[in-house]
């Protein structure tokens, strides 16, 4: 297969696959999720659980004071990590044509300069995460082959993109290809993986906001 | 040296002779080898090596076979306005077959190139520009009621090397697209133990092919050449690294439209389905007709024609980041399907659910009691 | 109607001066090179992306020396020594003006101006036959 029928195939019969597995496995597992309930809350109200839902799912996203004192680099990273996956998927003009073409809207992108930056320390810091799991000891005890497969799948794309842009080890053909593939590979895996938590982390955080709200507590 | 290619019987001069006999000076001469170094990307003094070596080269004979194409490649490298200097190189070499630029037709014509092919068997240069298709015995394009098949198999054994001029000849080009219905294929499908150099571009610059050819006179060898055949002196980087308008991609100002503000102040045509980034020619230095430009100078983004598969490779004012599918069926498909699944798991779960929950004794205090 | 001038065209002048800085250096490196080993340097100005907005600066920047040569043959040439002893434009253009090479020759003087040995003997030749005739 020649260079330009591989990258042919990747932007056109393997994204569809990857793209239906995606929508396919998210929508299973939300579904299932949601399917589950819970059971009916006989208590009388002390407060309002819509109001605690919402204001869970914003607040979760900052950053608890006593948690941050306890882990600084941890929490920092977090940010740094999922800050630079939000720039450089969404921020970057080229990715930003893709969603135009997906869901008709097109927002204002960052200087290509600005988001190979933002790569650069968004790579830096999944290898501080992974330090950061290997180092901590409980971490490392609740970690699963899945976690650093996660890790892996999650590199990829950045690594591959970054290379691509910079002309580094391949050629620009051959390095956006397995950009692409890569890409590919996170869609499919994502379903299946902890990935989910880019969408399932509004579930968790509205099911914990709601009963707390509910009960007339802090959450 | 020692020089490949074969002379032409009829002729005994050198190039040095020939150029003589039409009033080029020796200075003249070397500044037309100055531009085909320049070309070439030869490092300095190649020039006067060049000039020296060319000047003693004998005339070559010339085979040029046109299969499936559009003369559009002829075109190119023979519409010059004015005499240019890659003329020279042209009115020396001997070309003995051509059937669009040669004068004689029919059998004639084919005459002239069984005769040219005998007298420099093993030693002519052979150009083809055009596929050749295959299918059902390849009937679907001949030639004197000959297929393209069999005319370029008969004429490769002989020559001394062979230059795929056009996309079409060096990758297949536009007969080969999707569906193919004539089964094309490119020329290295077919030769396989000559050396063959690909010249591609819809069409290719013509001072490229004088080049190439230039530097297989001057070194009796094809130049150095890619992967995919191309010289690399002039295919080597692609298109958006020679690009003026590179540092517009670096800052992220994009044309979106071809009458936008963008659009107006030059800015870089990505957006606009450029396939600059992974197409490899010399456009963006050498440019075209006469160097007045380039497409992308002239406002419109690169198609890629240089590259193998470049009409199966997606809309040409579709941006490269864009996939090529029909997302939004695949998304309502996929998601219809999930939904339909889920609803299943769920069914599932609920009744694992009811299970495991009627499965539960009730724990009374009396047990709690007999335990302990 | 609208025609086609009526349509705002306006070319942004990207400046660019890593473009010409790098050129400058690669000409002082040949220029070192000359003096020490004697071998001379071409750099093809027209295989570089510069822009005319460059080539404005890269003519600033090196100037104009003493010598300038017209060579009329298969078009006209110009051979222009810059500021900068040894460092020399040589621009090729063909019948009709346009550019067909435009170079910057590192060397004590490009080899397009000398006179060619082959020709050299020629015109001794046709000067001794000459010589024969009254004046």
């Amino acid at each position: 297969m020649e260079l330009n029928e591989l990258l042919i195939w990747a932007r056109g019969p393997a994204f569809n696959i990857a793209l239906a597995i995606f929508v396919f496995g998210m929508l299973l597992r939300l579904f299932e999720i949601l399917s589950l309930g819970r059971k009916e809350d006989l208590s009388a109200a002390r407060g309002s659980g819509v109001a605690g839902g919402l204001r869970t799912i914003l607040s979760r996203s900052l950053p608890r004071q006593t948690l941050f004192s306890r882990e600084p680099l941890r929490i920092i990273n977090g940010y740094l990590l999922h800050i630079g996956l939000f720039v450089v998927i969404f921020l970057y003009r080229p990715h930003i044509e893709l969603f135009e073409r997906l869901f008709g809207v097109s927002w204002m992108g960052l200087p290509t300069g600005v988001v190979d930056a933002v790569t650069a320390v968004t790579i830096l810091s999944l290898f501080v995460a992974l330090l950061i799991r290997i180092y901590n000891p409980v971490l490392r005890f609740i970690s699963t082959p899945g976690d650093y497969l996660i890790w892996l799948v999650t590199l990829l794309p950045l690594v591959s993109g970054y290379m691509a842009y910079n002309h580094l080890l391949l050629g620009y053909t051959l390095m956006l290809t397995l950009h692409i593939l890569s890409v590919e590979l996170l869609l499919i895996v994502a379903p299946f993986t902890k990935l989910t938590h880019m969408f399932s982390f509004v579930l968790a955080r509205w099911y914990q906001g709601y009963l707390a709200g509910r009960r007339g507590v802090e959450s | 040296m020692s020089r490949e290619i074969g002379n032409n019987p009829l002729d005994n001069g050198t190039f040095a002779d020939h150029l003589e006999q039409n009033g080029v000076s020796r200075r003249g001469f070397l500044k037309f080898c100055t531009s085909m170094a320049a070309a070439l990307a030869l490092p300095a003094g190649s020039a006067e090596v060049m000039a020296e070596a060319l000047a003693a080269a004998k005339r070559p004979t010339v085979i040029w076979l046109s299969f499936q194409e559009c003369t559009g490649c002829t075109e190119s490298i023979t519409r010059s306005h004015t005499p240019t200097i890659e003329n020279l190189i042209f009115d020396y070499i001997s070309l003995d077959y051509h059937h669009t630029l040669q004068v004689a037709a029919g059998l004639q014509a084919e005459e002239a190139r069984d005769q040219a092919m005998k007298a420099a068997y093993g030693k002519y240069l052979l150009i083809v520009d055009g596929a050749i298709p295959i299918k059902d015995g390849g009937i679907y394009s001949t030639i004197a009621g000959r297929t393209n098949l069999s005319m370029l198999e008969e004429a490769a054994a002989g020559a001394a090397a062979l230059i795929s001029v056009g996309t079409c000849a060096a990758y297949g080009g536009l007969p080969m697209a999707h569906p193919n219905p004539t089964g094309a294929v490119p020329v290295t499908d077919i030769v396989k133990d000559k050396p063959v150099m690909n010249i591609p571009g819809c069409p290719p610059i013509g001072l490229v092919m004088t080049s190439a050819i230039a530097h297989f006179l001057t070194f009796g060898r094809l130049p150095e050449m890619d992967q995919l055949g191309r010289p690399k002196a002039f295919y080597g980087d692609s298109i958006h690294d020679r690009c003026y308008r590179r540092p517009f991609y670096d800052r992220g100002l994009f044309a979106k439209a071809f009458d936008d503000e963008g659009a107006r102040k030059g800015w870089c045509l990505y957006e606009l389905g450029c396939k600059g980034p992974t197409t490899h020619n010399a456009c963006a230095t050498m440019k075209w007709n006469d160097g007045t430009s380039f497409p992308i100078e002239s406002g419109h983004p690169c198609l890629g024609c240089s590259e193998p598969n470049f009409w199966d490779a997606g809309g040409f004012y579709e941006a490269l980041s864009v996939p090529q599918s029909r997302m939004g069926e695949t998304i309502l498909k996929a998601g219809a399907v999930g939904v339909g699944v889920g609803a299943v798991a769920a069914a599932l779960n609920q009744r694992n659910k009811a299970a495991t929950v009627a499965a539960q004794e009730t724990m009374t205090v009396d047990a709690l009691k007999k335990e302990s | 109607m609208s025609s086609l001038d009526q349509i705002e065209v306006m070319v942004e002048g990207e400046e660019n001066p890593e473009m010409v800085r790098s050129v400058l250096s690669e000409i002082t490196a040949l220029l070192e090179c000359w003096l020490t080993e004697g071998k001379p340097g071409v750099i093809d100005l027209q295989g570089l992306p510069l822009t005319a907005t460059d080539y404005q600066q890269l003519e600033e920047k090196l100037g104009r020396g003493e010598v300038s040569i017209t060579i009329q043959v298969l078009g006209k040439s110009q051979i222009l020594e810059t500021a900068f002893p040894g460092v020399w434009y040589v621009i090729h253009r063909d019948e009709v003006s346009n550019i067909l090479t435009k170079q910057i020759e590192v060397i004590d003087i490009p080899s397009i101006v000398l006179s060619q040995r082959v020709e050299m003997e020629q015109a001794l030749e046709r000067l001794k036959s000459d010589s024969n005739m009254t004046f």
